[in-house]
């Protein structure tokens, strides 16, 4: 079951941040981080990671800086800024509220009168 | 050079004619394809199936245009803008250097001897013969430039426009010296034969760089009409 575009694109956002939450990391890592824990079903077009990265960057949420690789491949590594933290602490609260509301309505016992 | 490597220079080609799309972010997309293909390699896929793949799974062209657009919707006008600049400086620089020609010739007409009326006709014709010919070749490198993104040491759209104002800055001043020359060497009346050819020349491509402009603008309204859109393609 593949995740819908609208969901996947509402979570984006969280889901970097709470990557770079576990880390310091790179595009290629974040793509392979985000497959490896939705077990392949969120389908992301590689390519429009970066646009939202460049984003969250100039919201002042993460930063970037360049770094080598021990293969001596140039990579571009963002890390979470304070302000990241603390929407990632947001997006939390909010995804959690959601999440009790759904699993309250689906849990609900069916009404027999 | 590989295969891969000459795909990868191909699609970076194609990358940067993308105007929302600068050279960083083409290093951090290059790099990321780069990474697939190698994982894709491992997992024993051919050269080719990598390559193809890991560019599949990156996005075409103008989806990436499209999504870098809007994290930075200015970047396209300051692109545009930046080359409507230096098309302009180009226009006064050719007709700057014409206007040298002109007064060149003028001289060496004189010095030759003839005829009023030949030297009016000659001088218009070095007129022209510098603009079309400069022009020429000033659009045969245009056609061939490529991004710098594509190559390393081509020159970014404002070097290249710093160099374009630094050369007409100079043009004008050996225009003015060579004006100054003129008036002290020549009589009056040839004097304003000089003048008369070179109103009547910068009126001539004044009015042809309109003409040109005007189909330029139709051409590119036509070929935006006619081209199919993304969400029917």
């Amino acid at each position: 079951m593949a995740v819908s575009k609208d969901l996947v694109a509402a979570s984006a956002t969280p889901l970097i941040l709470s990557i770079l939450a576990e880390g310091d990391s790179y595009g290629y890592a974040i793509i392979k981080r985000v497959r490896e824990l939705s077990g392949g079903q969120m389908q992301w077009a590689d390519g429009m990671l970066y646009p939202v990265l460049h984003r969250l960057e100039k919201q002042g949420l993460i930063e970037s800086y360049p770094s080598t690789a021990q293969t001596g491949r140039e990579r571009k590594y963002y890390r979470l800024k304070e302000g990241g933290t603390r929407a990632l602490a947001e997006h939390k609260n909010q995804w959690l509220l959601v999440h009790n509301a759904l699993q309250q309505l689906w849990e609900k016992k069916p009404c027999l009168t | 050079m590989s295969d891969v490597e000459k795909w990868i220079e191909q699609w970076r080609d194609d990358l940067a004619n993308a105007e929302a799309l600068n050279s960083p972010d083409i290093h951090e997309l290059e790099s990321h394809l780069r990474e697939e293909i190698e994982h894709l390699k491992t997992a024993g896929l051919s050269d080719e199936e990598a390559f193809l793949l890991a560019r599949r799974r990156l996005g075409d062209a103008p989806a990436l245009e499209e999504e870098f657009t809007k994290v930075s919707p200015h970047r396209r006008f300051a692109h545009r803008l930046s080359w409507m600049v230096i098309g302009v400086l180009v226009y006064f620089l050719l007709r700057d250097l014409s206007t040298l020609a002109t007064y060149g010739s003028t001289l060496v007409w004189h010095a030759v001897g003839l005829r009023s009326a030949h030297v009016t006709i000659l001088g218009c014709v070095a007129h022209a013969a510098t603009f079309i010919g400069i022009g020429s070749v000033s659009l045969h490198q245009a056609s061939r430039w490529r991004s710098p993104v594509a190559r390393p040491n081509a020159p970014t759209p404002i070097r290249l426009g710093l160099f374009v104002a630094c050369a007409l800055a100079a043009t004008q001043m050996i225009e003015f010296l060579f004006g100054l020359v003129l008036v002290r060497t020549m009589r009056i009346e040839d004097y304003v034969q000089v003048a008369q050819v070179r109103t009547w020349a910068s009126l001539g491509w004044s009015t042809l760089m309109l003409i040109l402009v005007a189909g330029l603008l139709g051409v590119l309204v036509l070929r935006e009409r006619l081209r199919p859109t993304r969400e029917a393609t």
